[in-house]
């Protein structure tokens, strides 16, 4: 039997259940593509380059702005407005802000998107962020290759296939509600009630239906990640210049460049398009203002005397 | 009388919490100040990781005001309390000082009069707040900026007497008493020889500046020779005494601020970072 | 009882000493003048320090929540499916 030839409210029921029950499917299916295996791994995160963590943490364009800080640091390139610029020869100090830049630095090998970076900067003097990250995007994708064979990331293809799976169902469900609309206006029969069926059974299903590249076991380990390395945070936000250059990039790759904050400035209007921060987890039981001794806050949990000093 | 291992440790600040981090394994405690922490909310992510890996964490109160007319109040010591539960502390610290008076907060650690009358109220604040506390109490000398008139008792018999009376422990800021020495003209080598060293739990030692022919107690600066010369002073007769070096600001590179920390080692010949 | 006055005498004493401190009190018989002085600079002195810090802070706090707020402005549709995608990359 033709299901387009149901009558109306039948088919409204019939179709309402047939939406459930693929929305649900849609999000079991979900669970499962994203992997079931959510186990730490050490040997996963072991040795992974500075880039290959902003990657997993941001994508291509979070790594090539690590790689710019980076590059910032090591005095190859430098800001200039919202742009970027080169900065003559290895070895010259580049624009020495205070914090985190220092020019000094002890060279490293370059990594290809360093190479793939500079190599754009040296067909065109200033080049935009945005434009950057598109000129140089094929190297920065060659970074999940690491990261997929460690069963942090599925591959672009993957996560593709994966997510129009999860669109199957409900695209079904929704493919029938379409046509019987249509058969509904031909027959001049009400439609109301089907319209709004399907917008509800769209939105849901565009609500749950993306699988993220990261796997699950990949979300754990950037967890995980930024979770030991939560210090990294707090002092990087608080004193940068405490922050080795390395441990910098470090931070960069693993919560955004907006960790580096001020220590940033040269780089900040560059940098304006980069990915939202990553913040510490909501509110968390530390008094900031407060550090005791010589500038103690009378604010801290009911005033607060301070740290025998004779100084401030 | 330490329940600290023997080494040098570092205050924890989120400006330090990288480098306290990363040495975890050569600094063998680290010190907070309890007033800092929210007990409704979780520690920071970097404490708590410090915590269940086990390093000793002191939490250094700074507003219980032992040397106040009033007994503590309550509520603060029970923050104290929860606070050292909370980082599963060995030891809590306090001051023999007061901050507040006639409904007043200075935010300041005040110095208290050293009379026997003082004393006798002085040891019961001090027996009370041991008797809410679940861990022992170490308290610490400060650095006055003015002096009481018609003192009886000078600095270290004041301090030898409640330790004697209470035995509550000693927390000997080396820098305070430099400051003492050098701003109202004691001996603090007289002090070091007066003062019970058996009860010392840890010593403190921290930057200052001499503005004016007056020495500040900054924490915001390199420690001074005279911090230094004291340090090596309690090393020969004290032995291996654990070390925290205090800064609350101004705290320059990571170099520097190793540097200071394998200074410290080098003079009382113990691990630290760098060293 | 001998300990309620000695506790009494002492917090009337300690409340003239905090006066003269933070409130522009007269300052008690027998003491340094010019030690007061210097004390109540200080306790100024780290006021003004404390409130600095708490700036500070909340300035950081505010960067960080915020981190291109100064910056160059795309499109609104653009900001929002830049972070759609990379919420879901």
């Amino acid at each position: 039997m033709n299901p387009l030839d149901l009558p109306g409210p039948t088919f409204i029921v019939v179709y309402v259940v047939a939406a459930v029950v693929a929305l649900i499917g849609q999000r079991v299916l979900r669970v499962l593509l994203r992997g079931l295996d959510g186990r730490y791994d050490r040997a996963a995160v072991e040795n992974l380059h500075a880039y290959e963590i902003a990657y997993l943490a941001g994508g291509p364009r979070s790594a090539v702005a690590t790689a710019l800080v980076s590059l910032t640091q090591r005095g190859r390139i430098a800001a200039k407005g919202t742009g970027l610029v080169l900065t003559g020869a290895p070895g010259e100090l580049a624009l020495v802000a205070e914090g985190v830049y220092r020019g000094v630095a002890v060279p490293r090998d370059e990594h290809p998107l360093d190479r793939a970076i500079l190599g754009e900067l040296e067909k065109d003097a200033v080049l935009e962020y945005s434009t950057l990250c598109e000129r140089v995007e094929s190297t920065a994708e060659r970074l999940d290759m690491r990261l997929i064979e460690r069963g942090l990331l599925w591959s672009a293809q993957s996560a593709r296939w994966r997510t129009l799976a999860c669109l199957a169902l409900p695209g079904a469900v929704m493919t029938m509600g379409v046509l019987k609309l249509f058969v509904g206006l031909s027959r001049g029969r009400p439609i109301g009630f089907l319209v709004i069926a399907l917008f509800v059974t769209g939105a849901f299903a565009l609500s749950g239906y993306r699988v993220p590249r990261l796997t699950r076991r990949g979300q754990r380990a950037l967890e995980l990640l930024r979770l030991e390395n939560a210090a990294l945070e707090t002092t990087m936000s608080s004193a940068p210049a405490q922050v080795t250059d390395a441990d910098a990039v470090l931070a960069c790759a693993l919560f955004g460049p907006a960790v580096l904050g001020g220590a940033l400035a040269p780089l900040s209007p560059v940098l304006a398009s980069a990915q939202p921060a990553y913040s510490q987890g909501g509110d968390v039981g530390w008094i900031s203002s407060c550090s005791g001794g010589s500038s103690c806050s009378g604010g801290c949990g009911g005033g607060g005397g301070c740290g025998g000093c004779g100084g401030g | 009388m330490t329940c600290l291992p023997a080494t040098v440790g570092l205050g924890w600040r989120p400006e330090t919490a990288w480098l306290i981090h990363q040495r975890a394994a050569e600094l063998g405690f680290c010190e907070v100040i309890a007033e800092n922490i929210r007990l409704d909310r979780p520690l920071p992510a970097a404490l708590a990781q410090l915590v269940e890996r086990g390093m000793p964490v002191v939490p250094h109160g700074v507003s219980l005001s032992l040397g106040s007319a009033e007994p503590p109040d309550p509520a603060r010591l029970d923050h104290l309390a929860r606070v050292a539960e909370r980082l599963h502390a060995p030891l809590v610290s306090e001051h023999v000082a007061f901050v507040r008076g006639g409904g007043l907060e200075t935010d300041h650690l005040l110095p208290v009069p050293r009379t026997r009358e003082v004393l006798d109220i002085v040891v019961d604040n001090v027996q009370r707040a041991m008797a809410v506390l679940p861990v022992p109490l170490a308290l610490e000398n400060i650095a006055a900026l003015f002096q009481w008139p018609d003192q009886e008792l000078d600095e270290a018999e004041f301090l030898a007497e409640l330790v004697a009376r209470t035995g509550v422990r000693l927390l000997l800021d080396l820098s305070n008493l430099h400051a003492n020495a050098r701003n109202h003209g004691w001996d603090p080598l007289a002090f070091l020889a007066a003062v019970p060293l058996a009860h010392v739990a840890y010593v403190h030692v921290a930057g200052g500046i001499e503005r004016n022919g007056f020495y500040h107690d900054t924490h915001a600066h390199h420690v001074g020779a005279g911090s230094l010369e004291l340090l090596a002073a309690v090393r020969a007769r004290a032995g291996q005494v654990p070390v925290l070096l205090e800064r609350d600001d101004a705290f320059g590179t990571r170099a520097a601020l190793e540097a200071e920390l394998a200074e410290l080692a080098h003079i009382t010949d113990m691990g630290a970072a760098g060293a | 009882m001998h300990e309620r006055e000695a506790r009494a005498r002492l917090a009337a004493a300690q409340a003239e000493v905090v006066r003269a401190l933070v409130a522009d009190g007269p300052v008690p018989p027998g003491f340094d003048s010019a030690h007061i002085a210097l004390a109540r600079q200080v306790l100024r002195d780290k006021q003004a320090h404390i409130a600095h810090r708490r700036a500070l802070a909340a300035a950081r706090a505010t960067q960080r929540a915020t981190p291109w707020a100064t910056d160059v402005r795309r499109p609104l549709w653009r900001r929002v499916l830049a972070r759609l995608a990379w919420k879901t990359r």
